[in-house]
């Protein structure tokens, strides 16, 4: 009923921010750039979070992505009652189909980076494959079996 | 002798676009007095720089005020960049400027509709805030952003315009042009609007520069003083004149926002005219070391960016000296003796705006 027209949106309007959480590799760039805090990266769990209430839509986390898997699109959060976060959970390919190879190729040396301080070599090496099993040892994380499995 | 009364105006109230508070001392309906008390919508924007990263901060100085938004960016940006020294190049300095030019438009504009709210014209104001939004629909398309346009970064712009985009920015100027003549002429002709603002908040060159008042407040009362002469950042290539008027009351201020807002159009077309290719953007690297004093022309007038860097990603210090705050003092000055029906104009007439003036 209300509005009468729907207001058309022009494609650089600057609306709302969404991940395709397939291509993210969790290294949180977008994190520490943003300027209100909106998004929380959790490596270990493979979530990603946006706090849309507190997200102000500058592109920053956009600009920041290395993998540019992050959108702004045009529309709007939705006005709400209550404040919200969105999470997007990666789920772990069921078999090491085709796909699954070139992501568990491409997520161990990329996450690396942050945590490159005491193995700067590992992320110089990007393809290799002893880079991976390094990378969730580090971090403590339940993952490396079956990343293990994959690669 | 009458007795005196202290009328509180504001922080709310329907004539202004941010609070502040005025006490005016009433001797009948004359103002004999007024003591100011601003503070309202301060937030400590100065003291952020600290903590945030300085790239970061591009996107608070943006927010440090809805209406003049894109000269904060703009002028955070110039004063880090002549820090760093880094030169900007030509396309982003153009671009820049149409920015800016459409930011005073749409500034402008949005001040004669609240100055015909100030004396009770609807309609009028309705019918500006109407051309407004064509120009904000015009700036969605282009940056992104209705109101806060974030399209200037430190080295550059974030953004560049297709040639479909500046052949619509041309079409939407041809088309506001007679409008804007249209609505321009009910202020300057139209009677009850003459009445209630000519003779009104008389402020004389004199007084002017005394009181050390910037932007249209100034120009309205004969002093031809506008930075944008001064050519920073590729302003220098392009015509333009202080938009001077003699008279010093609320009409005069008024017919100095209009022409500029004949001058912006120009303004707009010259820099769109004279666009060169190139990149938009350099890339920045390292910290800043070093101050800067920037001063940029913003719809209010004359704003002053001062950034102090020490070499860590943090700046030291950063103060901005908005133009309503150099206005303020004028403003009390010409509410001493007027009407307590003409304190809203006289308040609307220097373009406050106190978001900025509080940081």
């Amino acid at each position: 009923m209300y509005p009468a027209r729907a207001r058309t949106y022009y494609a650089r309007t600057r609306g709302s921010i969404h991940n395709r959480i397939d291509e993210c590799i969790f290294c949180g760039f977008c994190m520490r750039k943003c300027p209100t805090h909106a998004l929380e990266v959790k490596k270990a769990d493979r979530e990603w979070s946006i706090n849309r209430f507190a997200c102000i839509a500058c592109g920053a986390c956009v600009e920041a992505c290395p993998k540019k898997c992050l959108d702004m699109k045009n529309t709007y959060t939705p006005p709400a009652t209550g404040k919200s976060i969105d999470h997007y959970f990666r789920k772990e390919p069921a078999t090491p189909a085709a796909p699954a190879a070139p992501a568990a190729a491409q997520n161990p040396a990329p996450v690396q980076a942050p945590m490159a301080q005491a193995a700067p070599a590992a992320a110089a090496a990007p393809a290799q494959n002893p880079a991976p099993v390094r990378a969730p040892a580090k971090a403590q994380t339940p993952v490396p079996p079956k990343s293990e499995a994959h690669a | 002798m009458a007795e005196k009364m202290i009328i509180p105006f504001g922080p709310q109230h329907p004539v202004l676009p941010e609070p502040i508070h005025l006490n005016l001392v009433m001797d009948d309906e004359k103002v004999v007095d007024v003591l100011p008390s601003i503070g309202f919508v301060h937030r400590g924007l100065e003291k952020l720089v600290k903590k945030k990263d300085f790239q970061e901060y591009t996107y608070v100085a943006e927010r440090i005020c809805g209406i003049c938004s894109y000269m904060h960016g703009m002028g955070y940006c110039l004063a880090v960049e002549g820090i760093m020294q880094l030169e900007i190049p030509e396309r982003a300095q153009m671009l820049r400027i149409v920015g800016a030019e459409f930011s005073r438009l749409h500034s402008h504009i949005m001040w004669l509709g609240l100055c015909a709210d100030a004396f009770g014209f609807e309609n009028l104001f309705m019918q500006s805030w109407r051309l407004r939004e064509r120009i904000l629909d015009l700036m969605e398309e282009i940056t992104g952003g209705r109101v806060i346009f974030s399209a200037v970064k430190i080295g550059g712009v974030k953004r560049d315009l297709t040639p479909e985009m500046i052949a619509k920015i041309r079409a939407e100027l041809d088309a506001m042009e007679p409008e804007l003549r249209g609505l321009a002429d009910v202020f300057i002709d139209n009677p009850t609007v003459r009445h209630r603002m000519e003779g009104v908040g008389v402020l004389t060159a004199e007084d002017a520069r005394r009181l050390g008042v910037v932007g249209p407040m100034l120009r309205a009362s004969g002093v031809a003083h506008d930075v944008r002469v001064t050519g920073y950042s590729g302003y220098d290539k392009l015509r333009i004149e202080p938009t001077v008027e003699r008279a010093g009351d609320c009409m005069a201020r008024c017919k100095v926002r209009i022409r500029e807002i004949f001058q912006s159009i120009d303004l707009i077309r010259q820099a769109l005219r004279i666009l060169p290719e190139g990149p938009i953007d350099v890339p920045v690297k390292g910290n800043p070391k070093g101050e800067y004093y920037a001063r940029l022309e913003q719809p209010r007038g004359e704003v002053i960016y001062y950034v102090k860097a020490n070499g860590t990603k943090f700046l030291d210090r950063m103060r901005v000296r908005t133009p309503t705050f150099a206005n303020i003092p004028a403003m009390v000055e010409i509410i001493k003796g007027s009407e307590l029906a003409d304190v809203p104009i006289l308040i609307v007439t220097i373009d406050p705006c106190i978001s900025c003036t509080e940081r």
